[in-house]
Parts: C-alpha cells; sequence; structure tokens
C-alpha cells in the first residue's frame, strides 16, 4: 500500500455494476436525449392508453347509434350539434369522438396483431433457416426473396383481391406479408451469433440445438427485430388504413379510421372535418411508432455511441 | 463478361420471383374464390355456364392452367378484363405513359427538395435546421397517402374555388373537355405522355393545362419520397463525414466547402441515388392510391378499379407488370452502385 | 504550473526561437461518463530541422496533442491551458479561417492508417493534385514550362493578353501541369510508375504505397512543420523499413522540423534527434537521443526501456507493474505514482515541476532537482 494514497485520492469512482444493466442505462440515457423520441414514446404511450381505457367510456351501442338528422348538419362544432359531441357527428349522425376511441382499439389492435403474428412466423422460420441451414433454409429465403419483391401495399392489394371481404382476411393477408422482413433480419443474425464460439462451446457440452437456439442466439438478436417491428407497425396502420380506405374488408358501419375518412369523402366540400380528423389520429399513431422505432434505431447504432 | 453472367443471373432470378409472384396470386384466386364469376352475367344459363367452363379451360387441373396462364404473360396474353372490356394487356398498355408522367415528374420533386434538405440536415448536424428537417422528413413518412391527397384537393381545389384563387385541377391528367374543344386536341402522340407530346408538339395550352393537373397528384407523392430521401441522405451523410478521410482532408486545410462536396458528397450520394432509383421504380407501380384520388387514368387506378370489381385478371396483370419493373430497377441499381463505388467490382 | 516550471519556460525562450513550443497544454473532453482530462500540462519544442520523437502508450495523449497542433479537435474537446506557439503565433488564439491557412501552408499531419485515411472514390491523383493546386501560382508556373517544353509560343508574361488580364492556362493545360506536379511528387517519396498510380484508387494500392501517397500530400505542401501520427503503426517492418529510410532522405532534403508520434521506441531510436516522453497527458521526460537511452531518469521511461526485449537480454520482460490510470479521475499529484517504485507522500500531493536537470534533459519528478546553472 502506498503511503498517502487513500487521502489524496480524487472522488472515487462510481460504483461499478455489471455491464448489462451499464449498457441499459446508457441506452436509456441516448433515448432521454432526443426530445423527438421522447414525444413518440408519450404520443404512442397516450394513444395506447386511450385505446384500452377510452371503450369503457363510450356508449356501448355507437357503431349502430345512427341518426341520420344529426348527420346531415355534420359540422365540427356546430352549435346545433352542441358540446355532447366534441368532434362532431360523422354522416350517420353517430359521434365522432366515440368512432375515434373505438377506432383506436381495432386499428391498433390489428396492426398489433398483424406484426405479432408476423413475429412469431418470421422469428420461427428464420432461426430454422439460420440455424440448420441445409435445402429447408434455402427454401425458405427463397419464399422470403418472393415476398419481399414487392412492396407492401402491392401485396396486400393482391391478396386482398382474392381473399373474402373482411377483417381478418385484411389481417391475415398483411401478416402473411410481413413474416418475411423479420425472417430475413432474424437469419442473418443467427448466422452471425453461429460462428461466434460460445455457441460451439455449448454443443459441445451437449446443450440440445433448439435450446441454444432460444435462450442464446435469440435474445441477442432481438434489438433489430424490435426496431423493425415498431416501425412496422405504423407502416401496417398506414396500409390497413389504405385499404379501407378503397372500400376493401370492411362495411360502412365499422368504426375504423380508413373507413371513417372513405366515408367522409362524400362530404367532402360540406365538412372536411370527417376527413382531417380521422386522418390525424391515423397520423398520430403512424407518426408515435416510427418516432420510437426511429430513436430505437439510433441506440442500436454501433457509430453512434460514446 | 462478369457483367453479362451477373445480368443473366438476376434475370433468371427475375423469372423466378415473377412466378412466385404470380403463383401465389393465381392459388389464392383459383382455390378461394372462383374465377368463373367473372364472365357470369346474371343471364348465363347451366348450359352457359358449361362451356364457358371449357371455352377458359377451368376444369382443367390447376397446375395446367397456371401453366397456360404464365406461358400466356410472357407472350402478351394476359387474359380479358371484363372492367375495361379489353384485353388486359392493352388495357395496361394504354394507361401506362400517364403513369410514366406522374412517376417522373414525382421523382424530379423529390430529388430536387430531399436531397438538399438531407445534405443541409446532415452538415448542419444538432442544429435547428437538421431538426427541422428531420421532423418534416419524419412526418412525411407517417402520413397516409390518401389523407395527404385528399387534404391538398381540399385545400388547393375546394377551398381556393371558395376563395376565388385559382384552383389547381384535381382529377385526371387533363381536361378532356379542353382537349376536344381545342383544334389541335392531345395529337400527335409520340411518346403517349401527354406532357411529353403537349411539349415536343408546341402545344401550349394542352401543356400547361397537362401541367396544372399534374401539379396535386405529384405533390401528393413526392411528399413521402422526400420524407425517405432526406432520411437516408441525411444518414449517409452523417456516416461519411465520420471518416477518416474526412478528417484528412480538413488537415489538407481544404475549404470546408470543398471538403463536403468533393470528398463528402461523393461517397455519401451512392446510397441515396440508389434508393431514389428504387423510389422510381415503386412510383411506376402506379402508386395506386394517389391515382385512384385524384382520378389520373394511370396503371394504378385501374389496378383498383379492377380490385373493386372482382378483376381478377387485371390485378394479376398488373401485379405481373409491376414485379418485373420493380426486380430490373434493383438490378440497375445493383449495377449503378457498382459503378459508382471503385471499390464494388461485380 | 509550478515556479520551476515557468523558470524553465523563459529560460528556453532565450534561445533561438523553436519552430514548435507548447507550453503547458490542457484539454478536457466531455464525454458520457465524465470529463477526460486529457493532456494535464504538456510541455514539448521542436527547433528548425530537428526530429522530435514523442513516445508514449496507447491513450497517453500523444495524438491529441497532435490534433491541438492541427486545429482539429472534436467539438466535446476544450482547450483549458496553455499556448501552441508556431513561431511568433499561438495556434490556440487563431480563428478557424486562419486555422485552415495555417494547415495549408504551415502544418502538415500524416496518418496512421492509409486505408481509411484516404478517400476510397477519389483517385491518388486527385487527392494529391487538390494538395498542391493550393499553392499559388505553382501551376502557372509549371504550364509556362510545358508550352515550353512542346515548343508552343509562350504567351507574354507582362502586360497581360489583348483584354489586359494576366494569363491564365487553359484547363487542358492546367491539368497537364497538375499531373506533372503530382508524378514528381510521387517519384519523390519513392514510388515507382507515378503515372500509373496517378489514376489509381487507394484500395488498388499496398499498405507502404498508400503510406507513401499521404507522404507525398503532405510534403507536396513545403510545411514548416511536418507531424507523423503512428505512420509505421500499420505497416509490417520491410515496409516501415522503407518509410522511415523515406523519411530521412527527406529530412536530409527539406530541412522541415518532424515530429514523429509512436510507441515504437525502435522508430525513434532511428530517426530521431530528440525524444520526449508522453504518460497520462504530460511529457515526463525530453532529452537527445543518446542521452535517453543511456541515462534515462524518470522512472517510467526506465520502466519502458527495460520493457523492450533484448535479443540476448533476460528471459522474463519486466514490464511496468498496474494500469494506466482513468483520466476522468486520474491520481493526484504525479500521474504516475501509482506505480512507482520510488514514490513517497509528495508524489501523491503535488505535480513535479518541469525542470532541466542537466544540459538539455528535462524531467518532471520529485526525485530530482533543477540543475544549477552558472552564477
Amino acid at each position: 500500500m502506498r503511503k498517502g494514497m487513500d487521502e489524496t485520492m480524487p472522488a472515487p469512482p462510481p460504483k461499478r455494476v455489471s455491464p448489462m444493466v451499464a449498457e441499459v442505462r446508457y441506452a436509456l440515457h441516448l433515448l432521454t436525449l432526443n426530445k423527438l423520441v421522447l414525444a413518440g414514446i408519450g404520443l404512442a404511450v397516450g394513444l395506447t392508453l386511450l385505446a384500452i381505457i377510452g371503450p369503457f367510456f363510450v356508449p356501448a351501442n355507437t357503431p349502430n347509434a345512427i341518426n341520420f338528422q344529426l348527420g346531415s348538419q355534420s359540422e365540427l362544432g356546430n352549435p346545433n350539434i352542441g358540446w355532447a359531441h366534441p368532434l362532431g357527428v360523422d354522416t350517420y349522425g353517430r359521434d365522432t369522438l366515440s368512432l375515434i376511441i373505438l377506432a383506436l382499439g381495432l386499428d391498433m389492435g390489428a396492426a398489433g396483431l398483424v406484426v405479432g403474428i408476423g413475429l412469431v412466423v418470421g422469428v420461427l422460420l428464420g432461426v430454422t433457416a439460420g440455424y440448420i441451414g441445409g435445402k429447408i433454409g434455402e427454401a425458405i429465403m427463397r419464399i422470403t426473396d418472393i415476398f419481399l419483391a414487392l412492396p407492401l401495399f402491392i401485396w396486400a392489394l393482391a391478396i386482398a383481391a382474392v381473399l373474402t371481404r373482411s377483417l381478418n382476411s385484411l389481417i391475415i393477408a398483411l401478416a402473411t406479408v410481413s413474416w418475411p422482413g423479420y425472417t430475413r433480419i432474424i437469419r442473418g443474425q443467427v448466422l452471425v451469433e453461429k460462428g461466434k464460439p460460445y455457441v460451439e462451446g455449448l454443443q459441445a457440452v451437449g446443450v440440445a440445438r433448439w435450446r441454444i437456439m432460444l435462450r442464446h442466439v435469440v435474445p441477442n438478436s432481438i434489438f433489430p427485430l424490435l426496431v423493425q417491428a415498431t416501425l412496422d407497425i405504423g407502416g401496417v396502420i398506414l396500409t390497413l388504413a389504405a385499404l379501407t380506405f378503397l372500400g376493401v374488408g370492411l362495411t360502412p358501419l365499422v368504426p375504423e379510421l380508413g373507413q371513417m375518412v372513405s366515408n367522409g369523402t362524400t362530404y367532402i366540400q360540406i365538412d372536411p372535418a370527417l376527413i382531417t380528423i380521422p386522418g390525424l389520429f391515423i397520423v398520430a399513431i403512424s407518426l408515435s411508432f416510427n418516432l420510437v422505432g426511429d430513436g430505437l434505431r439510433d441506440v442500436l447504432d454501433p457509430r453512434l455511441r460514446r | 463478361m462478369r457483367l453479362y453472367e451477373y445480368i443473366v443471373r438476376r434475370m433468371i432470378l427475375l423469372i423466378f420471383v415473377l412466378a412466385g409472384v404470380t403463383l401465389v396470386v393465381f392459388y389464392l384466386s383459383h382455390v378461394i374464390s372462383n374465377p368463373l364469376y367473372l364472365y357470369l352475367t346474371p343471364k348465363t344459363t347451366q348450359a352457359g355456364i358449361q362451356a364457358l367452363i371449357e371455352k377458359y379451360g377451368l376444369n382443367q387441373p390447376l397446375p395446367v392452367q397456371y401453366f397456360k396462364y404464365f406461358i400466356g404473360l410472357f407472350t402478351g396474353d394476359w387474359g380479358y378484363s371484363k372492367l375495361a372490356t379489353q384485353p388486359v394487356f392493352t388495357a395496361i398498355a394504354q394507361r401506362f405513359p400517364n403513369t410514366v408522367e406522374l412517376a417522373i415528374a414525382a421523382v424530379i420533386l423529390t430529388i430536387a427538395v430531399g436531397i438538399p434538405l438531407g445534405i443541409v440536415s446532415g452538415v448542419m448536424n444538432g442544429k435547428w435546421a437538421d431538426h427541422a428537417s428531420r421532423i418534416f422528413a419524419i412526418v412525411g413518412v407517417s402520413l397516409p397517402v390518401f389523407w395527404l391527397g385528399l387534404l391538398l384537393k381540399i385545400l388547393f381545389y375546394y377551398d381556393f374555388n371558395v376563395w376565388g384563387l385559382p384552383n389547381l385541377p384535381s382529377s385526371g391528367a387533363y381536361d378532356t373537355i379542353l382537349a376536344l374543344s381545342h383544334p389541335a386536341g392531345l395529337s400527335p402522340t409520340i411518346t403517349g405522355v401527354p406532357l411529353l407530346d403537349t411539349l415536343i408538339s408546341g402545344n401550349w395550352v394542352m401543356f400547361s393545362d397537362s401541367f396544372a393537373h399534374l401539379i396535386l397528384p405529384a405533390v401528393t407523392l413526392a411528399f413521402i419520397s422526400i420524407g425517405n430521401i432526406t432520411r437516408i441522405m441525411r444518414s449517409s451523410m452523417l456516416e461519411v463525414l465520420r471518416q477518416d478521410y474526412i478528417t484528412l482532408a480538413r488537415s489538407k486545410g481544404l475549404t470546408e466547402r470543398i471538403v463536403i462536396y468533393r470528398h463528402a458528397l461523393r461517397n455519401a450520394m451512392v446510397p441515396t441515388l440508389t434508393v431514389s432509383g428504387l423510389i422510381f421504380a415503386g412510383l411506376l407501380g402506379g402508386a395506386p392510391i394517389t391515382e385512384f384520388i385524384f382520378q389520373w387514368p394511370g396503371i394504378g387506378q385501374l389496378s383498383i378499379n379492377g380490385l373493386l370489381s372482382n378483376d381478377l385478371s387485371l390485378v394479376l396483370g398488373y401485379v405481373f407488370l409491376t414485379t418485373i419493373i420493380i426486380v430490373v430497377a434493383n438490378l440497375a441499381v445493383d449495377i449503378l452502385y457498382a459503378y459508382m463505388d471503385p471499390r464494388v467490382r461485380i | 504550473m509550478g515556479q520551476a516550471t515557468e523558470e524553465v519556460l523563459s529560460k528556453k525562450d532565450n534561445q533561438a526561437r523553436p519552430v514548435l513550443d507548447i507550453k503547458g497544454l490542457m484539454v478536457d473532453f466531455t464525454t458520457y461518463a465524465g470529463v477526460v482530462k486529457a493532456l494535464d500540462g504538456v510541455i514539448l519544442d521542436v527547433k528548425k530541422g530537428e526530429a522530435l520523437g514523442l513516445v508514449g502508450e496507447s491513450g497517453c495523449g500523444k495524438s491529441v496533442t497532435a490534433a491541438t497542433i492541427e486545429g482539429l479537435l472534436p467539438d466535446n474537446a476544450h482547450v483549458v491551458g496553455g499556448e501552441v506557439l508556431l513561431g511568433e503565433d499561438d495556434l490556440l488564439k487563431k480563428s478557424k479561417s486562419d486555422m485552415r491557412k495555417i494547415r495549408v501552408n504551415d502544418v502538415a499531419i500524416v496518418f496512421q492508417d492509409p486505408m481509411t485515411f484516404l478517400n476510397p472514390v477519389l483517385t491518388i491523383g486527385t487527392q494529391l493534385t487538390e494538395v498542391i493546386d493550393m499553392e499559388e501560382g505553382i501551376v502557372d508556373k509549371e504550364a509556362l514550362k510545358v508550352l515550353e517544353e512542346e515548343g508552343k509560343p509562350k504567351p507574354p508574361t507582362t502586360g497581360g493578353n489583348a483584354s489586359g488580364k494576366p494569363w491564365k492556362p487553359t484547363r487542358s493545360l492546367r491539368k497537364k501541369a497538375l499531373r506533372r506536379l503530382a508524378t514528381q511528387a510521387l517519384s519523390k517519396v519513392g514510388l515507382p510508375d507515378p503515372d500509373r498510380i496517378f489514376d489509381e484508387y487507394p484500395h488498388e494500392l499496398s499498405g507502404g504505397m498508400r503510406q507513401r501517397c499521404m507522404i507525398a500530400m503532405a510534403i507536396a505542401r513545403n510545411p514548416v512543420l511536418f507531424i507523423a501520427d503512428e505512420i509505421t503503426t500499420a505497416l509490417d517492418v520491410t515496409m516501415q523499413a522503407q518509410i522511415l529510410d523515406l523519411l530521412r532522405a527527406l529530412r536530409r532534403d527539406f530541412e522541415s522540423s518532424i515530429l514523429i508520434i509512436t510507441h515504437d521506441l525502435g522508430v525513434v531510436a532511428s530517426i530521431c534527434d530528440k525524444v520526449s516522453v508522453m504518460y497520462a497527458g504530460s511529457v515526463v521526460e525530453t532529452a537527445d537521443i543518446r542521452e535517453i537511452f543511456a541515462n534515462p531518469l524518470h522512472p517510467y521511461t526506465q520502466g519502458l526501456l527495460k520493457a523492450v526485449p533484448k535479443v540476448m537480454g533476460e528471459k522474463e520482460l519486466d514490464s511496468i507493474p498496474g494500469s494506466v490510470p482513468d483520466l476522468i479521475y486520474p491520481p493526484a499529484g504525479c500521474r504516475f505514482h501509482p506505480r512507482c517504485q520510488y514514490a513517497w507522500d509528495l508524489c501523491a500531493k503535488e505535480k513535479p515541476p518541469h525542470i532541466e536537470t542537466a544540459p538539455r534533459h528535462w524531467v518532471e519528478c520529485h526525485l530530482y532537482k533543477e540543475m544549477k546553472t552558472s552564477g
């Protein structure tokens, strides 16, 4: 022990934590630096809450509460309608605010389902393709190539054309087309991880392959998937709204954002609010998830760190 | 020659992808719904149905039907469109130049605005100019196309009307009534693209009319692509400015201007231009929604109408064309990439 | 800075003004983890025609010093004290545009890894001629020479041409002239077939050739000070030897002052006149080359020299115990004291002054006293 060392040392460095915790802390710190991302997170959380809790405050019969009288006067804040309808009424006389709340749930739920199914299927196939490889892997990747050849909307268009018109078909159609993206991502990650020494070590000790995949490889590859999934929710919402706007998949009374815009086009000159308000909510959902996804991607980016 | 081999390989891949895409849709359309509906009218009798089945070979095994269809695609027989009362191929071919016109206009706008915005954003990283363009870009990509189109229509067509301002036309590629009444009309059709044709033949009245009609749909399309391009250009610039050779360039005493334009841009442009190529290809796919909203007579609108009236052969034909365009564009972009970056050799 | 250090510094002023004189340079970096006190009073100088070797482990601040001289510190760096004098000017006080001009004319730096430091999409020729073209008039002069050789009529050099403006060479003439100047520079650094290399891209050359190209870009400006930042580190031994030969030849021919930054004592021994040893942000010892090998004073220098494996030496390597300190929370007093076998209480309390303890031999260590000057 050197004399004099203790008394004169400057404040000691902070306690050392495990590298994982330090990484997460640093990631969160980076995230908070970007105010836009914080806004996005706030917006996303707010919308989700609204979608989940809102319906409890909405009269249960809203979709069928048709009142053509009201509808024909539809204008935002029209004094005849009064503040019982803060966002006005739609073409059928139903309260816009209530419809929006219900629609939020439907849209976000559908998008979540699409991405969720896509993730599960995509990850399973991708991990298989990467880890097992061989003929099966090749076949999976070829199929992936086919689906990735066209943009999402065109595929959705094609598939929607042949399926029956319903929300479920739309969800299935969209999910079918989104899994390939995740497959490609995770396969790439798996290939990288496979080459790492620890995998060989685990195999040598006798750990089952699927266990290695699930408990070690997947957690290490999860971040890029997370980023893509977040961004995809935004993208799926847009595509879904576009399809319903065109009239594919839903009946006019269903509370869904694209559908509401579509209903509003007949009144485009009288009451543009019928179009702008649902649209704004679509933008809000899409924007918030894009912001979050973007922020996550920046955090991930090794070049922007430190 | 290696380039030649590369192209051939990609072409084979293209055929493979085409097969895959058309197979999926074909299979779905024949198994889940029944193509017979295409040809049925309320007056068809039982015998008539049988005749139809015979005529269109609908009783043959599915793979055979598909095979025939697939070969037909390559020989120009894309089936018949009930909606357009024309062969699918003709219907699409007639409208394709209009889509091209819109795509070119949108791409020019996108590049002219998006690239400088991205450069400024990258160079001024962290300052307000950067934040402003980032917000602009991310909002741009979060907008639903149909909503943006409708919004622009409301503002520049309906509202301008009400406010007494000259309004921009909101439907069609040109004023058909004007075309009919104008002595020269729209002829001669040289390229088939109305804007170019009227320009070439000096038909200023129709040219300015076409141009006016082009504004709103092109801006709608461009708005979203600009968001994309700006973000890519920005991140590309940031990546490049971080490189060691930029430090060396600065250490040589070069002005910041030269450092950015000669050293940084040459490197940063590469991914951006390739993406622009892909965007153009995507736009050639017709941006169906935009065409639908502005009733632009292109292949996108055609496909949507086909979709809505269950005209499957139309939709399939459209998908076929779009796939070819996109895959070929990808190939062109890859070749362009190799050309621009001397390190990459095929 | 202590009083003793100030006396040393003022004594230095009385001798012939050095080309580069760094006095007590202190630089901090603000990072997520805290403030990194990278440079803690660097003192060194390079005289005209002299080759100074700046030696130290990775992270001791050598490259930061070079970046400060060049004015290329990143945004999160702050100079918190000291002066960097190039001749009579304090570079720290210069504006950005002045610094740029200085980078053009006076200080040239060559970096470590030519693969990442050369722009991959521009030819060697482009990257070289842009440097040459910054010198006023040099292209015009060469253009005239080209015309002369080709037997073409020379334009009037005074009085201007018909419209009264001074003569400017045509674009193609400029290109030819620049090409010639560039190929001359390339052959000066020992590159065979400079004409072919002019048109090639960096990835088409070998590491040694790329490094020579970078050197060519540096010497093309005839700088007053030439900084070489670990230029041989990325090369294998044979290429290293060639580059060092090149540097020696250039020294003979150009008389510029060189600052060689390296962690390799062998490089230092083969080319430098003087050596400054850096540790954790300050220069702990400076002496002439023979003196420092024969008589290292600072414990760190002694440790460094002992750590060099000798062919016929002992079997075990003598390494310095401990590790490089954390510069966010550096040790108090002398930054080396935790690893020093001679340390005592003073070492942990006060930073040792920079003193001249023998003729032309400076050290920062409490073990030594200022040498007695006559009188």
